[in-house]
């Protein structure tokens, strides 16, 4: 990864939408409803992507 | 399952008096409404009346908490009023960080528009359910109990006649002189005596099953954690100065100085202080920080109680639990401070976890259910829209918590994880959610704190001696007798609270009814001891995170499901009276450095008028007032180590570019002669050696305190 992508801000929307993602999984679970399809995969792929994306900038930055 | 019914379950007696106004919470609703209209002509008037301050602490610590719960119709049970605290903290919180990142800082429209919106939901709220209660023609019924009148008297007379003895005994206590180990010694005999009439009274009332006791519980609190406030001329703990400061900062200027302090990478604490103070009016939050600790102690107390109850304790073993929580809580942790706040957050989230989706750890993975043996938990939980706004209360919660303080996030992580894993609750995805969240602050929030020095951070990891060494060897230095019994007090109050809590953990999992749920709170802090000693620090954090659980297990140990014989209760209350003292050696055993003089919060003013912008301040120790003003104007450093001589060159080279200064305080002398085993007049000492190099001249001198400026 590029260090302008790195230091860019798009990381904190990325991080925001997984969260919301996240809360959205639980939500589905506890409420009892029907979990719409792909919703956990891609909470699952985001989250991914977002640790690594953090852990590049760890490694760039530290 | 409707989220009334769910609420009401700690308290069913009640569950009739659904037509009392004060049991169905409207005269709550009511208060909030008037409390945001008088909050909203404080703010809009820039008033300057005594009750400003006042109205605005109600206001943020409860109205929009419980206006946002009684709009989506949560009932008025214990467990709705603690979570309107937690909420409405939570949304000051991050209403305080937004406002400083996004907002340009305008605490005057935001103020105007919230406490609005409160008093308009609230009195919609009120009006609905005045004509609600008018409908209904019940009249509360309440429940029928044993319980003999004359229990209420006996507690009422208990708390009044302890209240004046332990009053007594503050007045009779010689405040200026606590020796090395701290209040203990120098509190009045009668001071002693009012806590044992506060216990006594306590356990008559528990003994015939009343609520009454929560009274004797409450005057607990006052007379152990208020004692501090109630004694001593000046608020305590030179660290709570520091956050007084921080938030005064962001109140005055709605920035933070992130490359001062790591504390503004997690300013969510501060900035929420910060609207607290411009909304009230004040010139600092200090008048806040004497009395902190009764605060957050009253709300722990309360969550530990919900706690036990729903964690099959009876109402007897909830008083108890939440008693000892009192007698045992030496770690200091609860002052004005980012994690004392944290920590409410903590336990509400784990509460409302427990009680909104429960599991049964019964129906768990099965080698674990053979191996743990718990007992069955058929609590409801909620389904459906509720469960959907408790899930997302609990992550806003845990939002607030991860912009707040650095470390509590893994204690939640920990925590909800084991949950997990024993079967205890239904979530899966809150540790993930938390510690995604706390990976992206830390990224992207809190760069400037671990940009370049990840090392630092991460070096500890899971090395175990420096940890160790750290946390228990350094603190056990000491070679005087005094000091090593104030560190032994508190490592027996420690240790003695986890054996009795992990044999009452055995003693249910022989009868098959381990508590599973208290048994993954209690050991879910130790893991966290692995990552960081931060600063010798996290074995106290491990203490404080522990005791909750440790409280409410040492309870169903000692105190019996079935009412019991009187000298059973007598041992309990034996027991009681003979751990405050230890208590207080425990936690008040520092207090002859961490208290502040009347001549040392006299220095720090008189201090902080006279040093110009820029200047570097250095201190013998750390244990003195800093801070407290002008935190981006005036910088502390501690006191090179060395011979005078080598002191003062280093000192002489710096004072080129800066007005350089050595303050040396009251507190500080008290520090060195009581952790350092220094001489009493080692302070003296230390001057006289400075001056004799001639380079220096006293600016002023407050009492035994003096600052001595570098000659330029």
């Amino acid at each position: 990864m590029s260090r302008e992508l790195l230091s860019s801000t798009v990381g904190v929307p990325f991080a925001l939408v997984t969260l919301t993602l996240l809360f959205l999984v639980e939500m589905v679970r506890v409420s009892g409803r029907p979990r719409p399809f792909g919703l956990r995969s891609l909470a699952v792929l985001a989250v991914g992507v977002l640790v690594v994306f953090i852990a590049a900038r760890f490694v760039t930055y530290a | 399952m409707n989220i009334a019914q769910l609420l009401v379950d700690e308290r069913p007696d009640i569950a009739g008096a659904r037509a009392d106004p004060v049991a169905n919470g409207t005269v709550a609703d009511l208060t909030c409404a008037l409390l945001s209209l008088v909050a909203f002509a404080c703010i809009a008037t820039d008033t300057h009346m005594w009750f400003r301050a006042p109205v605005m602490l109600l206001f943020v610590l409860f109205v929009p908490g419980w206006t946002l719960l009684r709009m989506f119709g949560a009932p008025a049970s214990m467990l709705g009023y603690v979570a309107a605290i937690g909420l409405s903290t939570a949304c000051l919180m991050l209403l305080g960080e937004a406002l400083v990142l996004f907002g340009s800082w305008k605490w005057f429209p935001l103020g105007l528009t919230l406490t609005a919106v409160c008093w308009v939901i609230g009195a919609r709220t009120t009006l609905r359910r005045v004509h609600v209660a008018s409908a209904s023609l019940d009249k509360p019924t309440g429940a029928a109990t044993n319980v003999p009148r004359w229990v209420s008297a006996v507690s009422v007379c208990s708390v009044v006649v302890a209240n004046s003895l332990v009053t007594w005994g503050i007045r009779h206590t010689e405040r200026e002189h606590f020796g090395i180990l701290g209040l203990v010694t120098a509190l009045s005999s009668v001071y002693w005596l009012g806590l044992a009439v506060i216990i006594a009274g306590l356990l008559v009332v528990c003994y015939h099953g009343s609520r009454w006791a929560w009274l004797n519980v409450a005057a607990l609190v006052g007379a152990l954690h208020g004692l501090p406030g109630l004694l001593e001329p000046n608020p305590r703990f030179s660290v709570a100065y520091i956050h007084s400061g921080f938030v005064e900062q962001i109140a005055n200027n709605g920035t933070l100085l992130r490359s001062l302090d790591a504390r503004f990478s997690w300013a969510g604490f501060f900035a929420g202080g910060g609207l607290l103070q411009r909304w009230a009016g004040t010139e600092s939050l200090m008048w806040l920080v004497r009395y902190a600790p009764l605060f957050y102690n009253g709300v722990t107390v309360a969550l530990v109680a919900l706690l036990a109850l729903r964690l099959r304790a009876t109402q007897a073993q909830s008083v108890v639990a939440a008693a000892l929580f009192c007698c045992l809580n030496w770690i200091g942790q609860d002052y004005f401070a980012p994690q004392a706040t944290a920590f409410v957050l903590y336990l509400l989230i784990v509460t409302v976890v427990l009680y909104a989706f429960p599991a049964d750890p019964s129906l768990g993975i099965r080698w674990l259910v053979r191996v743990m043996r718990p007992g069955m938990d058929v609590h409801p939980g909620l389904r459906g829209r509720s469960a959907t706004l408790a899930l997302l209360g609990c992550y806003a919660l845990s939002v607030a918590m991860v912009i707040s303080h650095q470390l509590t996030p893994a204690f939640l992580v920990s925590a909800t994880l084991l949950l997990i894993a024993a079967n205890a609750t239904r979530l899966r995805v809150l540790p993930v959610f938390v510690l995604v969240a706390f990976l992206a602050w830390l990224s992207f929030g809190a760069s400037v704190y671990w940009f370049g020095h990840v090392e630092d951070i991460t070096g500890s990891v899971g090395r175990v001696s420096t940890l160790v060494n750290q946390n228990v060897g350094s603190r056990t230095a000491s070679h005087a007798l005094g000091r090593r019994l104030v560190i032994l007090s508190r490592m027996a109050l420690a240790v003695g609270a986890w054996a009795l809590a992990s044999l009452s953990i055995v003693r249910q999992w022989r009868r098959w009814s381990t508590p599973v749920a208290l048994a993954c709170l209690l050991v879910a802090p130790f893991p966290v001891l692995l990552l960081q000693p931060y600063g010798g620090e996290m074995a106290l954090r491990v203490c404080y995170f522990t005791l909750p659980a440790a409280c409410i297990l040492i309870a169903q140990l000692v105190v019996p499901k079935m009412r019991t014989a009187w000298w059973q209760w007598f041992l309990i209350g034996v027991g009681m009276v003979a751990i405050t003292p230890l208590f207080v050696t425990a936690r008040f055993g520092n207090e002859s450095f961490e208290a502040f003089s009347n001549d040392d919060v006299v220095f720090d003013r008189t201090l902080n008028d006279l040093v110009p912008d820029g200047s570097t301040i250095f201190l013998a120790s750390q244990q003195a007032i800093k801070y407290s003003e002008r935190v981006a104007d005036v910088r502390f450093r501690q006191l090179p180590r060395g011979t005078p001589d080598d002191i003062t060159a280093d000192l002489v080279k710096q004072s080129h570019r800066t007005h350089v200064y050595i303050a040396l305080t009251e507190s500080q002398a008290a520090y060195g002669v009581v952790a350092l085993d220094r001489s009493p007049s080692w302070m003296q000492s230390l001057r006289s050696e400075l001056e004799s190099t001639d380079q220096y001249r006293v600016v002023f001198e407050v009492g035994e305190s003096v600052l001595l400026e570098v000659k330029p």
